[in-house]
């Protein structure tokens, strides 16, 4: 394992996805920390230094598999990669990430950009694809822009999180019925569709609203529709 | 005897009646082995490797006298002594000399070189303290590349050699024998010449295969330099200066400047016609710096390159760049038989060790398909090659610059599967 540790150290906290709100991200486990992997020593250095004097916090690896086999604490941020490695390479990583369903934000940066390479990259969710020598504000900007992507990917995780856990709450029954909600059916279709009464219909929708914590139709449906479709759809 | 040139000194003999000793149980007449001397002379006469016969009893007298003053370490006392030498140059005499003597050293006549043996040291004065030497030492030869002075004012690299006389042989007839190699010395290094113009050739074109490679290498430097300067820049433009960043930004600023000097130096290197030297060599550095070269292939291809070096390896002599050029040549034909035949499982073993006899060996292991056993024999050939594209001339190179330096190359197919080539190179020191 290769790891430079540099900027803030990491607080004590592990995966803390839907136990916050993005406006409580304040603490040292949630600052950005952006994870450089390039063979290169120098080169690794001089973007950990180059973030460092914009109080960005970076830490440095000389190998995909060095970063993989650390125990860095997982960070909102984004990965600064070299695509060509000894070892596994950039796109490697890539896939292996995507694979386990990590959607860490990827900023490549290459010695020189091959179309093909570049196109599969950004095909596959890259943020950029850089070329080595990287001017710094372009290299800020696709950080920045990577910074983002995660922190709105991590806030849109936890409110399906949040969302799941209260979908989890519902009877069968009320299931069901926030279903043919989301679907825009009116209550007596809803009623005639599950054999109960409309006043039946009402009652559920109630403890519907109540227990997904929304106020309106409109959210309870927003809600509904930011889980995605498999984990919605519970048995019938 | 007429009709053979005329002025040639005649085969002499009977100038001195003692000079035949029969021995008691030669029963033949003295006009008997006179005729068989002449006969033998006249083969000496016409031969064709120049001859001399010397008289140098004079030094025989000199060296009892020194032997009575106890003198052993004769080199020593002659270095002490240089007017001994100088004086031996004039008391020792030729007596008697051949047709090819004559023609070697130009003379209008013959008799020139009926004289003291002086002018045959005229262009390596040296030498003939070191034939005195070895006659001291009661050697029976004595074998130096020397050069010689024709007459005609001419300076011939020449093989010199005594063979010093000893009891029951004539001790009057110290025999000389020189070889002109001028011709062959002079074959010999426009073949070096050619040889290393061919490595060059070759090396260029490598230089063109690795262009991505060197690009990628230099880039590196180049990359941290730019980031590492505007993030100077950065820390001097803010309303408070960092001044401590600056400085330790700049100090890195410097040394990626060096190295990527060192990498454009060593391309210059490939890149440059030069005479190829002998140098004490680490191998290890050698490969280091070759895989420079091709550490950029290896990675686009997903390669892992791995390596072993056994303890106590001697250094080897050679020529540095040469030696890089064979390493980066037998790497990148791993790198692109295993790239051709889209192996499975791609690796590239390189093991240093010492050998019996103090040799060092080198082989590199991949893991391609191997050579085809009917193609083993014929891998060093010029314009030999398998692949798509290439002239077939890394390999032949690689065999002409190993044997060059005196080892041996050998390709295989491993039994665990893909090719290694092996280089033996003779050690030169033990290492430290």
């Amino acid at each position: 394992m290769n790891q430079e540790p540099r900027g803030q150290p990491s607080g004590p906290a592990g995966r803390a996805v839907g136990e916050a709100t993005a406006s409580q991200d304040v603490g040292p486990a949630h600052r950005p920390l952006v994870v450089i992997v390039d063979d290169d020593q120098d080169v690794r250095m001089a973007l950990a230094e180059l973030l460092e004097s914009v109080s960005i916090d970076a830490t440095t690896f000389a190998s995909t598999r060095d970063w993989l086999e650390s125990d860095v604490v997982d960070r909102p941020g984004c990965l600064v990669l070299d695509v060509r490695m000894p070892g596994s390479s950039g796109l490697d990583l890539q896939h292996h990430l995507a694979r386990n369903g990590d959607p860490k934000p990827i900023i490549f940066l290459t010695g020189h950009g091959d179309i093909p390479m570049t196109v599969q990259a950004m095909k596959a969710g890259a943020v950029d694809f850089l070329t080595k020598p990287v001017r710094d504000q372009t290299l800020l900007d696709a950080v920045a822009t990577g910074i983002d992507r995660d922190l709105t990917q991590r806030a849109k995780a936890r409110a399906v999180k949040r969302h799941l856990d209260l979908l989890a709450a519902l009877t069968p029954r009320e299931h069901q019925v926030l279903a043919h909600v989301a679907h825009g059916r009116l209550n007596k279709q809803i009623a005639f569709e599950l054999g109960i009464s409309q006043i039946t219909v009402k009652l559920h929708r109630g403890n519907v609203m109540r227990k997904m914590q929304v106020n309106s139709v409109g959210e309870l449906i927003r809600a509904w529709e930011a889980i995605p479709r498999d984990l919605r759809e519970r048995r019938s | 005897m007429a009709g053979h040139g005329a002025g040639f000194p005649q085969p002499r003999h009977g100038k001195k009646g003692a000079r035949l000793r029969p021995t008691m149980n030669d029963d033949r007449t003295i006009s008997e082995r006179a005729a068989d001397e002449d006969r033998f002379r006249m083969l000496i006469h016409h031969t064709p490797t120049p001859l001399w016969y010397v008289d140098a009893r004079g030094a025989d007298q000199l060296f009892q006298d020194l032997r009575g003053q106890g003198v052993t370490d004769i080199a020593s006392y002659l270095d002490a002594h240089p007017e001994l030498v100088e004086a031996a140059k004039d008391e020792v005499l030729v007596t008697e000399i051949n047709r090819a003597a004559v023609a070697l050293f130009r003379a209008a006549d013959p008799a020139d070189l009926i004289r003291p043996v002086r002018y045959l040291f005229a262009a390596t004065p040296e030498m003939a303290k070191r034939v005195m030497t070895a006659h001291f030492e009661g050697r029976r030869n004595y074998v130096e590349q020397a050069r010689m002075a024709t007459f005609d004012g001419e300076v011939r690299d020449v093989v010199f050699s005594v063979t010093y006389p000893a009891p029951p042989e004539r001790l009057d007839i110290t025999f000389i024998t020189i070889e002109d190699i001028t011709d062959r010395l002079r074959t010999e290094a426009q073949l070096r010449h050619l040889q290393a113009d061919f490595a060059h050739a070759a090396r260029v074109s490598m230089l063109g295969e690795l262009a991505t490679s060197i690009a990628h290498e230099v880039k590196q430097p180049l990359a941290a330099i730019v980031t590492n300067a505007e993030t100077s820049l950065r820390w001097l433009t803010r309303t408070e200066p960092n001044i401590a960043k600056a400085r330790e930004l700049t100090a890195r600023i410097a040394a990626s400047a060096q190295r990527a000097n060192d990498i454009i130096q060593r391309v210059r290197a490939m890149a440059t016609k030069q005479e190829p030297e002998r140098r004490a060599l680490n191998l290890a550095d050698v490969i280091d710096e070759a895989l420079h070269f091709v550490r950029h292939d290896l990675d686009a291809r997903g390669i892992t390159l791995s390596r072993a070096n056994g303890g106590g390896i001697p250094s080897v002599l050679g020529d540095r760049v040469q030696l890089q050029q064979v390493l980066v040549n037998l790497l990148l034909n791993s790198i692109q038989a295993i790239a051709q035949a889209d192996a499975a499982e791609r690796r590239i073993e390189l093991k240093v060790d010492v050998a019996p006899a103090n040799d060092v060996t080198l082989s590199v292991h991949d893991t391609g398909p191997g050579v085809a056993e009917a193609d083993l024999s014929q891998v060093f050939d010029g314009f030999f090659t398998t692949k798509d594209t290439g002239m077939g001339i890394g390999l032949a190179i690689c065999h002409s610059i190993i044997t060059e330096h005196g080892g041996q190359i050998a390709a295989a197919n491993h039994p665990a599967g893909g090719a290694v080539f092996r280089v033996i190179l003779p050690g030169h020191e033990q290492s430290p």
